[in-house]
């Protein structure tokens, strides 16, 4: 009896041991259980993960399914991430994009390097990127949108130019050379014609002087009457703008910690 | 009546003319100089002498004047030196004889009511205002190259120009409406609080000497351009300062021009009390009254060097104010210059205005 306790037992621990060893087990990187690619497009976008993923040494991730039961797609995706042993490294450095076909909403979760690579603007310009494409049925061309945009975001941080909120800025607007230019040429413009102008003024030399401040008896002024009488004031205010103050390098990423006690960053929205 | 009069060197009889390097007479033939006084007392002893001579050359002038119609306004006079016909308009009191060049001053334009109370002797020579001009041209970089390098002066006159000199006691009376603001910050609301006043100024104010020019033929723009003068350096009249340069008698009274003075004093009055209202973001004047008691005028004669240059066809005229070498004058501009410089400086200034906003745009 004592025996079969400790069979018991040990089996119970075998188990959970071998749960926990199931985190090693890397699950394939394109998991298209909702059915939204065919064959060609199947193939060709795991070759792209399994490079980029290799390239990188960080996993890209696309799953796709109906429904994700009474979990929300947060907790899906970052669970999802974290039991089919995705992540490079001990910091399981990975991203995965988890499409929920139900309620037409994705969700990109990120752990390790993949918080750091991706932060929240990069999560949000990605899904900027693909939200046409989800909309109209594009899934194959929003996927590939995904695993190239991943690609060139984890560069971008190796070479130490995370993208972020305070580069979005001016990435979003593009140097608008025809606009300054005619503003430059106006400025310019006022400024020498105000130089010139100058210039031109001392020209003209028979110029009256129309005061008589050369001719004032020494110490002859007298102010007999200097009455400052207040008469009323006005009060008005204005509310302060918060301050969004521009190259505030805030931004980064927002993180949590999943239910297998990893931490992610990560963000998604409806299309 | 008029006449002619000359101050002759006591020592060789040339006609002789007031210096302004040292201040004295002196002689241009012998070279020998005299002080002011030393000549004028010598010369109202001649004067006596001359008595019939002046009655005697008032004649020619009436005849003169009676004739024709283009010649109104002109007056001859009889050198007494060569004895020439001395021609000049109405107003001349002192200029040279054409013929022998020697000073003559006309006394009849300057005694009496016309006399002035003082003049300013000339300290600055004629080199002095050449080189004056020479200097106004520099740094002026719209003046077209052509008018400094063919410049050559047609004329240039050592002229005492009459000015009439104005005391004035300024009362003034003004209110001003003036505001204080005062900002702070509580919580997320930024308050402005604006007061206002009504300030009352008033007082008096008192003006020596304001000049205003009594010559028609004159500037007066040019003129008020060149003061101010040194009047502590003016000296009781006598027209042994007026040799060897010209003179005009005033044609504009001293009603006549009380207006610009009073103009000018009026703007520095309410000028001066407008500086007492201090403290105030904005001080608007609501009400001004300013109310002048002119004292008698004075009449002098203010020392002036006039150059005058034509280019392309036209004439320009430069003073430079005898005491202080100040010159001012109006000068041509090259307007292909001008346009050329705009042009540069639009693309200069432009191209580092674009430069700064793409600096701006890569932060």
């Amino acid at each position: 009896m004592r025996r079969i306790v400790f069979f018991i037992a040990a089996v119970i621990l075998a188990v959970s041991l071998f749960s926990l060893c199931a985190f090693a087990e890397r699950g394939p990187r394109l998991v298209d259980d909702a059915g939204l690619l065919d064959y060609d497009e199947f193939n060709d976008l795991t070759s792209r993960l399994d490079r980029i993923s290799e390239d990188q040494q960080i996993d890209v991730v696309i799953v796709t399914v109906d429904s994700t039961g009474n979990r929300s797609l947060e907790e899906y995706a970052d669970d999802y991430f974290d039991y089919n042993g995705y992540g490079y490294g001990e910091d399981y450095d990975g991203v995965i994009l988890v499409l929920d076909m139900g309620r037409r909403d994705w969700w990109i979760s990120t752990c390790g390097y993949g918080i750091y690579a991706l932060t929240d603007a990069g999560i949000s310009r990605l899904g900027d990127m693909m939200l046409d494409d989800l909309r109209y049925g594009d899934y194959y061309d929003a996927f590939v949108t995904f695993a190239e945009g991943c690609d060139t975001l984890f560069t971008r941080a190796k070479e130490g130019n995370v993208y972020d909120e305070y580069v979005i800025k001016y990435e979003k607007e593009p140097y608008n050379v025809f606009g300054n230019l005619i503003l430059s040429l106006i400025i310019g413009f006022v400024v020498a014609l105000i130089i010139v102008s100058v210039q031109k003024k001392g020209l003209k030399g028979a110029v009256p002087v129309n005061n008589a401040m050369n001719y004032v008896r020494n110490g002859s002024m007298n102010v007999t009457v200097a009455r400052d009488l207040f008469l009323y004031k006005t009060v008005t205010f204005v509310v302060r703008q918060s301050s969004s103050s521009s190259g505030s390098r805030s931004g980064g990423s927002h993180t949590h910690t999943s239910s297998s006690g990893r931490t992610h960053g990560g963000g998604g929205g409806h299309f | 009546m008029a006449a002619l009069q000359q101050y002759k060197c006591p020592c060789c009889g040339g006609g002789i003319e007031f210096d302004a390097g040292s201040q004295n007479v002196k002689c241009p033939f012998c070279g020998t100089e005299f002080e002011v006084d030393t000549l004028i007392s010598y010369a109202s002893e001649i004067d006596s002498q001359q008595q019939d001579d002046i009655q005697w050359q008032s004649q020619p002038e009436q005849v003169w004047q009676e004739g024709e119609g283009e010649y109104e306004g002109l007056v001859t006079y009889i050198c007494n030196s060569c004895g020439g016909e001395v021609v000049g308009d109405q107003n001349t009191a002192a200029t040279s004889c054409p013929f022998c060049g020697n000073p003559v001053i006309v006394s009849g334009k300057l005694s009496g009511s016309l006399k002035p109370d003082y003049v300013i002797p000339f300290k600055m020579n004629k080199e002095q205002a050449k080189q004056a001009l020479r200097d106004y041209y520099k740094g002026k970089k719209f003046l077209p190259k052509a008018f400094k390098d063919e410049n050559h002066i047609d004329e240039i006159k050592g002229i005492y120009v009459p000015f009439w000199l104005f005391d004035a006691d300024a009362n003034a009376d003004v209110r001003y409406k003036a505001t204080t603001v005062r900002s702070w910050t509580t919580g997320d609301k930024i308050f402005t609080e604006t007061s206002y006043y009504s300030v009352a100024r008033g007082g008096t104010i008192s003006f020596e000497r304001v000049p205003v020019d009594g010559s028609s033929k004159i500037d007066n723009n040019l003129m008020e351009a060149i003061e101010p003068y040194n009047f502590s350096e003016a000296v009781d009249f006598h027209t042994a300062y007026l040799s060897g340069f010209l003179a005009d008698k005033y044609d504009e009274d001293s009603t006549q021009t009380v207006e610009r003075a009073n103009q000018r004093i009026k703007k520095t009055t309410e000028d001066a009390f407008a500086s007492t209202v201090t403290g105030y973001v904005s001080v608007i004047p609501e009400h001004s009254s300013v109310k002048m008691d002119n004292g008698v005028a004075k009449y002098a004669l203010y020392p002036v060097w006039m150059l005058n240059t034509t280019w392309g066809g036209q004439s320009y005229t430069f003073a430079m104010n005898g005491q202080t070498g100040k010159l001012r004058g109006d000068l041509p501009l090259d307007k292909g210059a001008y346009r050329k410089w705009l042009f540069l400086l639009t693309l200069i200034i432009g191209a580092a205005v674009m430069g700064l906003t793409y600096l701006f745009w890569l932060l």
